[in-house]
């Protein structure tokens, strides 16, 4: 286990499973009776562990809806979900807030930073909505990594688009989550060298369409 | 007899014995009847005696009346009949036809609820200018929350114009609901109380409301015109955005920087404001330092509201290290987001500091009322005991004998006062001008200071004593001569022996003479009541003595025995219940003013609805959203506290140094009272912040991240 590679809560790569997670026959349904809107029926995933997954589809396919899903962000209808061996439907708004601090990391498409915090601040926010303390080393290379050393201090008003969806990325990064969802529309996303050996990455990229 | 609502009230029955106590003097009476009204009772109570007993233990003589009431023969008119009654009696009684009678009682309740009329117009004004704060504050954040919205109504061919009047037909619409709603929630209040105070014995039937066509009218078209005109500046804001708005990624808005007009107008406000109160302090008119002291105050004031978004930014930043710091990240963003609008903030803190800043202010200038009587009590005063009666009733000679006659008394001073037509020097007649009249030792009992002349000797033969500002306006220097017609006596040439300081507290203005020098003038069975006592103990026989007195007394429970001591606590609680009258008046404006916090809250947490969302998605759990916004609006209520109170500390500082000119010359400040509202504030934070904090506790992370 060297520092670099490992995850923090549950041993290092390659480790008891290659899952970081699961959906099985996971129902999401919008309205009732007549109105019934199925957005998910009975879908079953695996997110590997290491790995960039992404998730394509036509427009109102159901992929935001599962990517909510999975990241314990909305609730389910019906079937599980689990996060490495935890099942999180079913949990309490208090574990799942615990849950996506400490396990899971988010990259949105749009608005993803506090306008309030500067850029380094953003970053750790996770850590320190926990109480916890970022691994130094740790995050110099993230930042190094997303190429923002010099912009740390800034607001995100005064960075650019580019630059905002890095700082995203960065934070996403920052507190070693197991894994990291993401959104993204093409003319925004930049490219990222990930740390090999960080997370699975399940990246949902749009058919060209902007969603939203 | 006995009317049914007292009889009621006290249990008394038929055959009952109850105590009369009248001038007199004591006598005891059997109930024989209880009489019940047929009109409104207006919550007196009402007893009836018999002609002849009436007369011995209310007038003490038999035979006479205090009242006749006439009735005219049929066609004979009043006025016809007041003339025919005049004639017949003389100029020595009054004549009142029922229709004066009815116009006099009329007018003496009005001219009482005209003074409460304006007090109260007074404090809704103040409510009413908070109020102004918070319809600015909120179509600001509505036309901030809008800046999208309106972008693409300008991108898509609306006109600057339109957007304006859009803005302001919703101020129009909003003020009409409002102000409507409100001359409703007016009516149904006082209905309200009416039955309120017809539970507390006051029989008001609400039959009797009269609500006249002006006080909707002008309810209505105040608040339309006020709402529309505060809604002016964020609609023209609202004019001003560009289409490029539309365009732009949303989210929160950035951070509002004051401008550094607004600093200059807020600062040069302020100084001249400060400026004017420091002219206040130091002027020795008490007119002319009065005018400064309203100037001071108002431009104090409004420089504070232009300034106020400046100061938020050092205020919060210190009260966030202060308070905040120790909630981790939680509290620093607490502090960031009450930072990030300084204009709202400001706003928001500004209605609170006007409500505030008066309360400071009357603490500061009762508690230095207290401490500059108290402070005279010790100087001046060298007797023990006051007795008086609370509701205003003379004292009787029995009582008076009964005092004097109490063991380990040293010595009592009789005090009465009269009316009397004074002929100065100048050639004035002064008419109805009160005169003292008080034993010798009152001197020693009350050691007014003198400017001229020394004190006792105004109680010598035909002498008498005059305030300096009497003396001053008449031309009167010690050994002038005075004529004093006294009411119901002879005329006195009296001899000006002294001439006390204008600057007192404690019996200010009254001009003294002898009892004995009245008694020449005035007919014995003329000679008014007691209207205080002085009593003084033996040396070292303090306790004893305030005992004897008080069991000497004990047949007269309508007055007290009072040591200075008693005689303090009495006068600071008269002083603490008059504040707390105006405290509850001023708590309309403060509550006006927790609305506005809750309101911006309220607004703050819809515009960052996207950015909670985030919180929440990246791991800030409900109660740490709940605390981070709980926290916010502590910060802008101690930001508004803390204004106000240094505020109306000064104003009330300088209100002091002015009265000092009036004897207050002793400035306190209410610590405790300052220090609590300052607490008390952070408490109204906490709870102007319990229904937004809820809200967005329960917003809905995905409905937040999908908010667009």
């Amino acid at each position: 286990m060297t520092s670099a590679v490992t995850i923090p809560r549950h041993g290092g790569t390659g480790g008891r499973t290659a899952v970081a997670a699961r959906a099985r026959q996971v129902v999401k349904a919008y309205g009732s009776g007549e109105t019934r809107v199925v957005a998910l029926d009975h879908v079953d995933v695996d997110i590997a562990r290491g790995q960039f997954t992404a998730i394509m589809g036509p427009s109102g396919s159901g992929k935001s809806t599962l990517m909510h899903c999975l990241a314990g962000l909305d609730t389910v209808t019906g079937g599980q979900i689990y996060l490495d061996e935890t099942e999180i439907t079913g949990l309490k708004d208090k574990k799942l807030t615990q849950l996506r601090r400490d396990r899971i990391g988010f990259i949105f498409q749009a608005f993803n930073l506090l306008p309030t915090l500067n850029a380094i601040e953003n970053i750790t926010l996770p850590m320190d909505i926990a109480g916890r303390k970022p691994d130094k080393q740790w995050l110099a290379r993230v930042v190094e990594t997303v190429g923002l050393a010099d912009r740390l201090k800034h607001r995100p008003t005064q960075l650019s688009g580019g630059q905002q969806q890095r700082v995203a990325v960065a934070r996403a990064l920052a507190a070693r989550p197991e894994i990291i969802f993401g959104t993204s529309r093409p003319e925004t996303s930049t490219p990222v060298p990930a740390p090999r050996s960080s997370a699975s990455f399940a990246a949902r990229s749009t058919n060209s369409a902007r969603p939203s | 007899m006995v009317d049914a609502d007292t009889a009621d009230k006290h249990d008394l029955k038929l055959g009952d014995e109850i105590g009369v106590i009248s001038a007199v003097g004591t006598h005891t009476a059997k109930i024989s009847g209880i009489a019940d009204f047929t009109v409104t009772n207006p919550g007196a109570a009402i007893f009836y005696l018999d002609t002849k007993t009436a007369q011995q233990t209310l007038v003490g003589e038999t035979g006479v009346y205090t009242n006749v009431n006439v009735t005219a023969a049929s066609g004979v008119s009043d006025a016809q009949l007041k003339k025919n009654v005049t004639a017949e009696l003389g100029g020595d009684f009054q004549v009142k036809t029922a229709k004066e009678t009815a116009d006099a009682n009329q007018k003496d309740v009005e001219g009482f609820m005209n003074v409460m009329k304006y007090a109260m117009l007074g404090f809704a004004g103040i409510a009413f200018l908070v109020g102004i704060f918070l319809i600015i504050n909120t179509f600001s954040m509505l036309v901030a929350q809008r800046t999208r919205e309106i972008g693409l109504m300008r991108a898509i061919g609306s006109s600057r114009k339109q957007v304006n009047r859009s803005v302001l037909a919703e101020a129009l619409l909003l003020g009409l609901v409002g102000s409507v709603l409100g001359v409703g929630a007016g009516v149904g209040l006082a209905v309200g109380l009416m039955k309120l105070m017809g539970q507390m014995g006051m029989e008001l039937s609400t039959d009797d409301l009269t609500v006249a066509w002006t006080t909707p009218v002008v309810g209505l078209v105040l608040g339309v015109i006020v709402t529309v005109l505060a809604a002016y500046l964020p609609a023209r804001r609202a004019g001003k955005i560009s289409p490029m708005a539309a365009l732009r990624d949303a989210g929160a808005p950035a951070d509002a920087k004051a401008s550094w007009i607004r600093g200059t107008i807020g600062t040069v406000l302020t100084g001249t404001g400060g400026y004017g109160l420091y002219l206040a302090a130091a002027a020795d008119k008490a007119k002319e330092g009065s005018l400064w002291l309203g100037l001071g105050v108002v431009l104090s004031l409004i420089g504070f509201v232009v300034i106020g978004p400046l100061l938020a930014g050092g205020v919060v930043r210190v009260l966030g290290a202060v308070l905040l710091r120790m909630f981790g990240p939680v509290g620093r963003m607490a502090e960031r987001n009450a930072l990030r609008n300084p204009r709202r903030t400001g706003a928001t803190g500004a209605a609170l500091m006007i409500g505030l800043a008066l309360v400071a202010c009357l603490s500061v200038v009762g508690s230095s009322m207290v401490a500059s009587a108290t402070d005279q009590l010790d100087k001046t005063v060298g007797t023990d005991f006051i007795v008086q009666s609370d509701s205003g009733q003379l004292i009787t000679p029995q009582a008076v004998k009964a005092a004097k006659s109490a063991p380990d008394v040293e010595r009592v001073t009789e005090y009465k006062w009269t009316k009397a037509d004074f002929t100065t020097p100048d050639g004035k007649t002064l008419k109805d001008t009160a005169i003292t009249a008080a034993d010798p030792s009152y001197a020693t009992d009350l050691r007014t200071e003198t400017v001229a002349g020394k004190l006792p000797d105004a109680y010598k033969p035909d002498s008498m004593s005059v305030h300096e500002k009497f003396a001053k306006d008449h031309g009167i220097s010690l050994g002038s001569k005075i004529k004093v017609a006294f009411k119901d006596g002879s005329t006195a040439d009296l001899t000006v022996r002294a001439i006390t300081s204008s600057d007192v507290v404690i019996d200010a203005g009254a001009m003294y003479t002898s009892i004995s020098t009245m008694a020449k003038y005035v007919p014995a069975d003329k000679m008014p009541l007691d209207t205080l006592l002085f009593a003084s103990a033996k040396e070292g026989q303090q306790d004893a003595a305030y005992k004897s007195l008080k069991s000497a007394l004990h047949d007269y429970p309508q007055y007290t025995v009072r040591d200075q001591t008693d005689y303090k606590d009495a006068l600071k609680d008269q002083i603490g219940q008059l504040l707390n009258m105006i405290y509850g008046l001023l708590a309309l404006a403060i509550i006006v003013a927790i609305l506005g916090v809750v309101n911006t809250l309220a607004l703050s947490v819809v515009e960052r609805t996207r950015e909670i969302g985030l919180m929440r998605a990246i791991g800030l759990s409900r109660r740490q959203l709940r605390r981070m916004i709980r926290m916010e609006s502590v910060v802008i209520a101690l930001f508004g506290a803390l204004l106000g109170l240094g505020l109306g500390m000064g104003w009330g500082a300088t209100a002091q140094q002015l009265l000092a000119l009036e004897g207050l010359g002793v400035l306190e400040i209410p610590w405790p009272t300052i220090i609590g509202v300052f607490i008390g504030s952070a408490f109204v934070g906490l709870f102007a912040a319990l229904i937004p904090a809820f809200r967005a506790g329960r917003m809905n992370v995905l409905n937040a991240i999908a908010t667009e």
